[in-house]
């Protein structure tokens, strides 16, 4: 596969969150507003294609033995030092973020795309493969935070957009909202997938949550 | 080579551990410097908002300092209702130790008298307790009848961010604006329910039901005997003398 092609995969035909089901947690918890949700998806960003890269250099000496708690020692730290970044850099979205930052460590499509790509694979291609997956993983959050921040509250990135007249969709502020608009992603997903005579949805393999 | 061996096995991770405890120390180490102070404490900021004293718009620290000021704060010992001498009751914190989980803990807290042109407006408590899983800090403060609530302030808490935050919300503590703290034999009635139907009981949250429950059972807590239940009682008899 293309380097290019290891980038642009994973944002449609093998979105990591709507074709593979991954890192939903977060993706429903910080997504009622944008710009929690725009840090949050660049801290995956960085996260992700830090530990991939880091993995990837450090292939060949890795014992098998002891690889699954150097690969989480090595994104804990990344995250740690994002968290640290974003207290100075945006100390009231850091606030909103809160855990959910610190919880970038048990997000499945980090150790997922270690585990399956960076730990068998030069770093060019890791790097491509960790930046498409945290950016598929960025693209499905921003399409729900963006639906979620309009809908919810008439404004985007906290600037009102939609006629004072909107009412605010409480629904749309809580938690459950975002399975409905991620139920929705993930069937039109499908949808495009099968129009364009692409694998079947249900024939995917499936990697567990 | 065999990567496998033991001994390889323990070089390799001493090796990325000291290499990722070197990236985070140096992370702390010199972003934590950068993490901006607030001009204002947080704290004081909560007290005036309760006081219903907070300048409009951007004030600067000074304008809030002055205003924090402004107020009558005095420090109460809790069991005995008196106000007892303090070096600078606008410092105090009764917060600053985290041994004491509740209100009813404490043996002194600092009490606001807010007066508007001589005439006492407001007065502000401060209260904690448990809400879910994290200590819940309040203020909230009474009308001068001491009974009814003027305003409830949430200022910092450890609760499911997204979900049991929303204590935070205006819109709900807004509820709390003019309900009773006390029944007619003077015990402590205000409590959060499921559907308020009396003048003691505020709406809980949907989706935060328990959190919202809690902080209505430690703030009842905190108005009883065992809290400012005696210094609320003085004060109505020497308002009646």
């Amino acid at each position: 596969m293309a380097l290019s092609e290891r980038l642009t995969r994973p944002l449609l035909a093998d979105n990591p969150v709507t074709v593979q089901v991954l890192g939903l947690c977060s993706a429903l918890a910080i997504s009622s507003a944008l710009r929690p949700a725009l840090i949050m998806a660049a801290s995956v960003v960085v996260v992700m294609t830090f530990s991939s890269v880091s993995v990837s250099l450090l292939r060949p000496v890795i014992p098998r033995s002891i690889r699954l708690i150097l690969e989480v020692t090595l994104i804990a730290s990344a995250v740690i030092v994002v968290d640290e970044t974003l207290k100075v850099l945006t100390p009231d979205v850091s606030r909103v973020l809160s855990v959910f930052v610190g919880l970038i460590i048990t997000n499945c499509i980090v150790l997922g795309r270690i585990e399956a790509y960076a730990l068998h694979n030069p770093v060019g291609p890791s790097f491509a493969d960790a930046l498409g997956n945290a950016a598929g993983y960025a693209f499905v959050l921003l399409i729900i935070a963006t639906a979620r921040e309009l809908i919810g509250s008439g404004s985007l990135l906290g600037r009102r957009v939609l006629p004072e007249a909107w009412p605010d969709n409480l629904m749309m502020q809580i938690a459950p909202s975002a399975f409905f608009l991620l139920g929705l992603v993930i069937w039109g997903g499908h949808e495009w997938q099968r129009r364009r005579g692409g694998r079947p949805a249900d024939t995917l393999p499936r990697s567990g949550r | 080579m065999n990567v496998d061996t033991p001994i390889r096995a323990l070089f390799i991770a001493a090796i990325v551990a000291l290499g990722c405890s070197i990236m985070v120390a140096s992370a702390v180490h010199f972003l934590r410097p950068l993490v901006p102070v607030e001009a204002f404490p947080a704290r004081a900021r909560a007290v005036l908002k309760a006081a219903g004293r907070l300048p409009a718009g951007e004030a600067e620290a000074a304008a809030l300092a002055a205003a924090y000021r402004a107020l009558e704060a005095r420090i109460l010992d809790l069991d005995s209702g008196e106000f007892v001498a303090a070096e600078d009751p606008w410092e105090f914190d009764p917060w600053s130790s985290e041994t004491e989980t509740r209100t009813t803990e404490l043996e002194r807290a600092p009490v606001y008298l807010v007066r508007v042109e001589g005439r006492l407006d407001r007065v502000v408590f401060p209260v904690h307790g448990p809400g879910m899983w994290s200590t819940i800090y309040a203020y909230v403060a009474l009308q001068p009848d001491l009974d009814t609530v003027a305003k409830l302030v949430i200022f910092r808490h450890g609760e499911t961010p997204g979900i049991g935050d929303r204590i935070e919300d205006d819109s709900w503590q807004s509820l709390w604006q003019g309900k009773k703290v006390f029944g007619e034999n003077g015990e402590p009635r205000i409590d959060v329910v499921v559907g308020a139907r009396s003048a003691h009981q505020i709406d809980a949250i949907t989706g935060a039901t328990i959190t919202a429950e809690a902080a209505g059972d430690f703030i009842r807590e905190s108005f009883g005997a065992d809290g400012y239940g005696p210094f609320i009682a003085r004060f109505r008899e020497e308002a009646m003398d």
